[in-house]
């Protein structure tokens, strides 16, 4: 097939999306992108590609391709780099194997399609991962192009991207002062139990000026008694934003192509997030694809069945790659014994 | 095939890193999918005879190199000029992953896993064209398939806006790449006339006594003058416009 393969996604938010891009001052600022527009050039949140292509694809693909291949333990730190991150060369390069493409195309498909870094050689992938378009009024004659034909009617009113901005706040305990009022040499239980019965009955009393600062607070200069706690913040995207991105795998093959739907599943059942503060809830997406052109059979059960049928291949190559002693090692222990087999018993 | 003078645009959907690429080489790339022997060719081995791939572009011998009758890239202007960054880092949440000998402090301030934030040049470019002359039925076919252009095309820079459903016989949405027909701008692709009647360079040449003396618009470089642009048999003496 020399036709791209294209996957187009509408994500809509079901909880604040922090996809942060630097701070000012003590708040996160989320991650905007120029945009032309009639008006001029307007900043508007976006998702990243990098983000998107990490977040959707590559984690959680090879994280199951691991786990399904018995690589989630033993590994080098290379090795490691390489499954989750798409690694580094840190080796000397200057001659490319074309033998090594082919046999990573054949073993593990989805690092065909995302490419990665051995060693020596840097593999280039075939898929291109679209940064994620805000579905406003900013990005209207951009969104045709990431979305399939009638999926945003030509006379629906998009709002302003402004409008999508919200804010977070949460606070955090002022701990390092209370683990220091509760951790000044005292070791006895019984002792630190009554301190802490103590603390509780206090803390029912009316309060008053003349209090004592109770663990997490303290008396501010002017004399009263505030609390110790950080408030930290910033900015997100409102759940209930849309956005749109789009996947191009090139040159597609059924396993690539299998790879990409098969993570992008896994990426649905795992919570389906993106963006930072995800263990606090943020970042939850609603995600509806579209397949371009619907693919013959199904690829995905293809591409489970094509790693479970090469799951040895993938830890063997991945050996060769980044222990070429061990593995060396490995085979002439093998051709002995094959020998020594051979020979008379 | 019958070629005519073209000029070869298409709108870009996003921000475009880097530089879009010499049309030829485009063009070059998708024919050599469209063949299917497109793994055979690697930095290492030597470069294809030129020429061996037909393009629907006409082309010249010169000193040497066939050049193609296809003017370098033209950018509208850049409405911003700004800066992305591009991050990576060691996954060190995933470290119960590691043999337990592999389990040591791992350097992310430098070495072979440094963290890193790499600033991305990124530029507002609404329209990229070309300068041609060539056959547009055949260039078409070659071209609507390219979605992306430039630089870190992976992280969807540089997308190509996509033309309505009725735009391919097929019915499938493709690229939305455009030509016009401009017999005023024929012998364009390689020289133009200033209106104060000097030539100015409009893409990479061979550097040699076939210039034309006067040459505005140009600097000498060692540079790519046939696709593959990326094989290093193919770097030259060469001026390029400037």
């Amino acid at each position: 097939m020399s036709r791209p393969f294209t996957i187009y996604c509408l994500s809509t938010a079901r909880s604040p999306v922090t996809h942060m891009a630097g701070t000012v001052g003590n708040r996160a600022q989320i991650a905007r992108e120029p945009v032309v527009t009639e008006l001029g050039v307007r900043p508007v949140p976006f998702l990243s590609g990098n983000a998107l292509r990490s977040s959707m694809l590559r984690r959680p693909g090879f994280v199951w391709l691991a786990e399904a291949c018995g690589l989630d333990h033993g590994l080098t730190k290379p090795e490691l780099y390489f499954l989750l991150a798409g690694g580094c060369a840190y080796e000397g390069g200057g001659r490319e194997s074309t033998q090594l493409v082919c046999e990573l195309k054949d073993v593990c498909p989805l690092a065909g399609a995302l490419g990665g870094t051995l060693p020596r050689q840097i593999l280039s992938g075939s898929v291109c991962v679209d940064s994620g378009v805000l579905v406003c009024a900013e990005n209207r004659d951009r969104l045709d192009t990431f979305l399939p034909d009638g999926v945003i009617a030509a006379d629906l009113e998009l709002r302003p991207a402004d409008s999508f901005v919200g804010e977070w706040q949460y606070t955090r305990r002022g701990g390092e002062g209370e683990l220091a009022e509760w951790a000044d040499g005292e070791t006895d239980l019984a002792e630190r139990a009554r301190r802490f019965e103590a603390w509780e009955g206090e803390k029912r009393r009316p309060e008053s000026p003349e209090d004592t600062p109770l663990p997490g607070e303290e008396r501010a200069r002017d004399g009263r008694i505030k609390s110790r706690q950080m408030i930290y913040g910033g900015e997100c995207v409102i759940a209930g934003a849309a956005f749109a991105h789009r996947i191009t795998l090139h040159h597609p093959r059924p396993p690539e192509v299998g790879a990409l739907l098969w993570s992008l599943r896994l990426w649905r059942q795992q919570g389906n997030t993106m963006g930072g503060m995800s263990a606090r809830g943020h970042g939850i997406l609603e995600t509806v694809v579209w397949l371009d052109p619907e693919p013959d059979g199904n690829p995905a059960a293809e591409y489970v069945d094509h790693v479970t049928r090469h799951q040895d291949r993938l830890a063997d190559w991945l050996r060769r790659q980044f222990r070429p002693d061990a593995a060396r090692e490995a085979a002439g222990k093998g051709k002995r014994r094959g020998k020594a087999e051979e020979g008379p018993a | 095939m019958k070629f005519s003078p073209l000029l070869v645009s298409c709108d870009l959907a996003g921000p475009l890193a880097g530089d879009p690429p010499a049309l030829e080489a485009l063009l070059l790339d998708r024919a050599v999918v469209l063949r299917g022997d497109w793994r055979r060719v690697t930095r290492d081995g030597p470069p294809p005879p030129q020429g061996e791939i037909p393009l629907p572009v006409g082309a010249t011998w010169l000193g040497g190199w066939l050049v193609y009758h296809c003017s370098a890239p033209i950018l509208s202007e850049a409405a911003f000029d700004a800066a992305r960054h591009h991050h990576q880092r060691y996954p060190v949440e995933r470290a119960d992953w590691l043999d337990p000998a592999e389990r040591t402090q791992v350097n992310t301030t430098g070495g072979a896993f440094k963290s890193y934030r790499l600033p991305n040049r990124v530029r507002g470019v609404r329209t990229v064209c070309w300068v041609a002359e060539g056959n547009w039925r055949e260039m078409r076919k070659l071209l609507r398939d390219v979605t992306h252009l430039g630089k870190d095309r992976a992280q969807g820079y540089g997308a190509v806006r996509r033309a309505d459903a009725d735009a391919d016989a097929s019915g499938r949405r493709v690229s939305e790449w455009r030509a016009e027909e401009r017999p005023d701008l024929a012998g364009c692709w390689w020289y133009a006339r200033r209106e104060a009647g000097e030539l100015v360079l409009m893409r990479a040449l061979p550097a040699g006594p076939w210039l034309p003396a006067g040459l505005a618009g140009a600097r000498r470089e060692y540079a790519a003058v046939a696709p593959p642009c990326w094989h290093p048999a193919r770097q030259a003496e060469a001026v390029v416009p400037c």
